[in-house]
């Protein structure tokens, strides 16, 4: 085996569940997939016996992800728009992707992700971000005023995202993928021995 | 949290897999090998993202396998220094706090790593933040904790051997003594270990903060 190249780029939570649940639904394992009444459960070929690991890693990864709430099966033009937000503050790149899959809520969270945010940033501009984010993926309980933080004002930079979503191909299958889901995990035999609980 | 990165590989497609598309055989073959390993000073593989490109099919005299140079895209998990990452106390001892992410669990928080001001507890098997005189504050097992990843460790770990003589089991007692003078639990060490800290705002346990 060789290395090619050792960090092509940044994956963001979300792409990695959304890939998850390919793969899940792939090998008809169930672990984070909602049930589909068109399939047949007990008509699954136990063909990939030797894909032990990678039906592990998938069934731990997803459950770990939906546990923490790193799965807002939203929109991805969503991700777009906070991320054309975020472009107006002098951000890192990596700091946006931390953004973008932390979503922090509240000022100390903020500061923790973004390095030195008190000298680079003053109150209101870290006010701002959180209400972009707010406005963007609204927390459960209060849904309803999801549109209004859309129009962003300012120059759009194209850019930032492509460190955030490199593979826009594969996002669109994601799409789908997150409208039909509930993250309502039902889990496959494997998991049996590992009952979860999952607070949304 | 996680990264693409871009390797190269000759894989064997043994001949029971010829009835599958090349694709799916090679892509088969991929995840068995490398999904949920860790890459030395790489990190930890979660599957293989996509298949960039498959070479023709290479035969060896004696072998009816079928041999591919692959080059495909792998999804890494490999925190950056300085990232913050969310997981779940799993034991604490007089050393540290040992955190599972569920799908890796191999990440220490050491004493010197932790608040100022924080002490362990054996009556409580917890660590205790004493944030001033009155208020203190608990590390328990199971709680919600953000942290901070300062370093990874790598370690080559070595094939396990094919037999079961006598002598490499001598030697794995007279190991696990000495381990057990310095770290009771761990009787190996794992490939990929993030040391990691917990002393800045917002890190410790997430209903702290909220």
């Amino acid at each position: 085996m060789k290395i090619e190249v050792a960090r092509e780029n940044f994956l963001s939570n979300y792409e990695v569940y959304n890939y998850m649940l390919d793969v899940q639904r792939d090998n008809n394992w169930t672990f984070t997939l909602a049930a589909d009444p068109d399939t047949k459960p007990k008509k699954r070929k136990r063909t990939t016996d030797s894909l032990i690991d990678l039906e592990i890693i998938t069934r731990d990864l997803s459950g770990y992800l939906v546990k923490n709430n790193q799965t807002q099966s939203t929109d991805p033009n969503r991700f777009v728009q906070l991320m054309q937000g975020l472009n107006k503050f002098e951000l890192e790149k990596i700091e946006k992707l931390q953004i973008v899959n932390y979503l922090p809520r509240s000022m100390v969270t903020l500061y923790a992700l973004i390095e030195e945010c008190d000298q680079r940033f003053d109150e209101d501009q870290c006010n701002e971000m959180l209400e972009l984010i707010s406005t963007l993926f609204p927390v459960e309980e209060e849904e309803g005023d999801e549109e209004e933080g859309d129009g962003e004002e300012g120059e759009y930079d194209e850019e930032g995202m492509e460190g955030v979503e490199p593979a826009g191909d594969d996002e669109d299958d994601g799409v789908e993928v997150a409208d039909e889901l509930e993250h309502e995990p039902l889990y496959g035999k494997v998991a049996d021995e590992d009952p979860k609980e999952i607070d949304e | 949290m996680f990264q693409l990165t871009v390797i190269s590989d000759l894989i064997r497609i043994p001949p029971h897999l010829f009835n599958l598309p090349t694709e799916a055989s090679v892509l088969q073959e991929l995840n068995q090998k490398y999904a949920n390993k860790v890459i030395h000073k790489l990190g930890l593989v979660i599957s293989i993202w996509d298949i960039l490109s498959i070479g023709d099919g290479l035969l060896k005299p004696g072998d009816g396998a079928v041999f591919v140079n692959v080059k495909c895209r792998l999804v890494v998990f490999k925190p950056f220094v300085g990232e913050v990452l969310t997981g779940y106390i799993e034991s604490c001892t007089s050393e540290g706090i040992k955190v599972n992410m569920d799908f890796f669990n191999d990440i220490w928080i050491p004493k010197r790593f932790m608040f100022q001001d924080s002490y362990f507890s054996e009556d409580e098997n917890s660590w205790i933040w004493k944030m001033d005189e009155e208020n203190k504050l608990y590390l328990d097992i199971n709680e919600k904790i953000n942290f901070r990843v300062e370093e990874e460790v790598f370690c080559d770990v070595k094939p396990k051997g094919p037999n079961n003589s006598e002598t490499p089991q001598d030697t794995n007692k007279e190991d696990a003594k000495d381990g057990e003078v310095e770290q009771p639990k761990k009787d190996k060490r794992p490939p990929y270990t993030l040391i990691a800290s917990c002393q800045t705002d917002g890190m410790g346990c997430v209903s702290w903060w909220e």
